[in-house]
């Protein structure tokens, strides 16, 4: 099991929200944890502007920002190839109506995707997690990010094998689902 | 193999991923229980800023012709219903949490249904109104009636236009 330990003290973190008092319960979160002066900032441009010059070690950005998407802001910071910034976790932060944006988001190459409100416990174990996951990090033309299938589920238990699950002797009906294992069904999102 | 198909993968150390085993962390529970405490010092000021946002949708209510929003009134809306969402899940304000949640539920649906009809946000405004932070506490019969009677005018606009939303 993971220590339940873990020192945030000398982190560094980017939040990018449109909303002051997000931005405002947010921080107070991180100050919480530790962190002494997380950068707050409003809009996407201010976010690339700073990352320019600046690292950070977590940035929350939230999905629809006045002047981009936050997936754009995601994507930017996921190409910029000579900077370590793109390994950064990036965590997502969307609206309560926002749920078409999660899929969206994960594509971008988020690491995270979390809906708002958010607690400090969700935070802090999402940032702890972010930290201590060693997820590959995919570089293809099309995705630049974490591997987004990130769940070990161990190798197939013999049952619902997939050249048996759905043979064509077998109605459709009959196949597949209930043989198949669980935990296997819980595939990562 | 074409060179859009070209994969790389990697394992960056990241510098978080360091700073996190250094020595003198914090316990989750220790760290959880510190944060919380932060937060509770904007609550009165989160509680202000649902005045505001209730106003604010309010004020968009009454730009309304003939029973009609105006154009974009919906997206206006729905980012202050969202904070509200935000600020009364951050606070625990769970009634409040509830009717906001509703008024976003159906916004969603106008939209998705191409509608800007204005009474039946109307009517979530009213019980955002009586919920909100300094209001009159309501009986818990009385809320859960209320919030069943959102959830029907929800059903009602579902029912009545299923197909617009579906088309």
């Amino acid at each position: 099991m993971a220590s339940q330990q873990a020192n945030l003290t000398n982190a560094t973190a980017l939040l990018v929200d449109s909303d002051h008092f997000t931005r405002g319960i947010i921080a107070q979160m991180l100050r919480g944890f530790g962190l002494e002066a997380p950068v707050l900032l409003g809009t996407g441009k201010e976010a690339q502007d700073f990352l320019l010059h600046n690292y950070v070690d977590i940035c929350i950005i939230e999905a629809m920002l006045p002047d981009m998407m936050g997936t754009d802001l995601v994507t930017w910071i996921r190409r910029r190839e000579a900077s370590q910034i793109r390994f950064v976790p990036i965590i997502v932060l969307t609206g309560y109506t926002q749920f078409n944006l999660v899929s969206e988001a994960r594509d971008a190459g988020a690491s995270l995707v979390v809906k708002k409100p958010v607690s400090a416990q969700m935070l802090w174990d999402r940032i702890v997690w972010a930290g201590r996951s060693n997820r590959a990090f995919i570089e293809t033309a099309d995705y630049v990010g974490p591997d987004r299938r990130f769940r070990s589920l161990g190798p197939p238990n013999g049952i619902g094998r997939r050249e048996t699950d759905r043979s064509p002797a077998q109605p459709v009906e009959q196949a597949g689902e209930d043989h198949e294992e669980p935990n296997r069904k819980k595939a990562a999102v | 193999m074409k060179k859009s198909d070209a994969k790389k993968i990697v394992y960056p150390k990241t510098r978080l991923s360091e700073l996190l085993e250094q020595p003198g962390g914090v316990d989750r529970d220790a760290a959880i229980a510190e944060a919380t405490r932060a937060i509770e010092t904007l609550r009165e000021d989160c509680s202000e800023a649902i005045g505001q946002s209730i106003r604010a949708i309010e004020d968009v209510l009454a730009r309304k012709k003939q029973g009609r929003l105006p154009a974009g009134a919906t997206r206006e809306i729905l980012s202050h219903a969202d904070r509200i969402v935000t600020l009364a899940g951050t606070y625990g304000l769970t009634n409040l949490d509830a009717v906001a949640r509703a008024l976003c539920d159906l916004i969603a649906f106008l939209e998705s249904a191409g509608l800007n009809t204005a009474a039946p946000v109307a009517v979530h405004v009213q019980a955002l109104r009586l919920v909100a932070p300094g209001a009159a506490p309501l009986p818990p019969e009385e809320i859960g009636h209320m919030l069943a009677e959102l959830a029907k005018v929800l059903a009602h606009f579902r029912a009545t236009n299923f197909h617009s939303a579906n088309a």
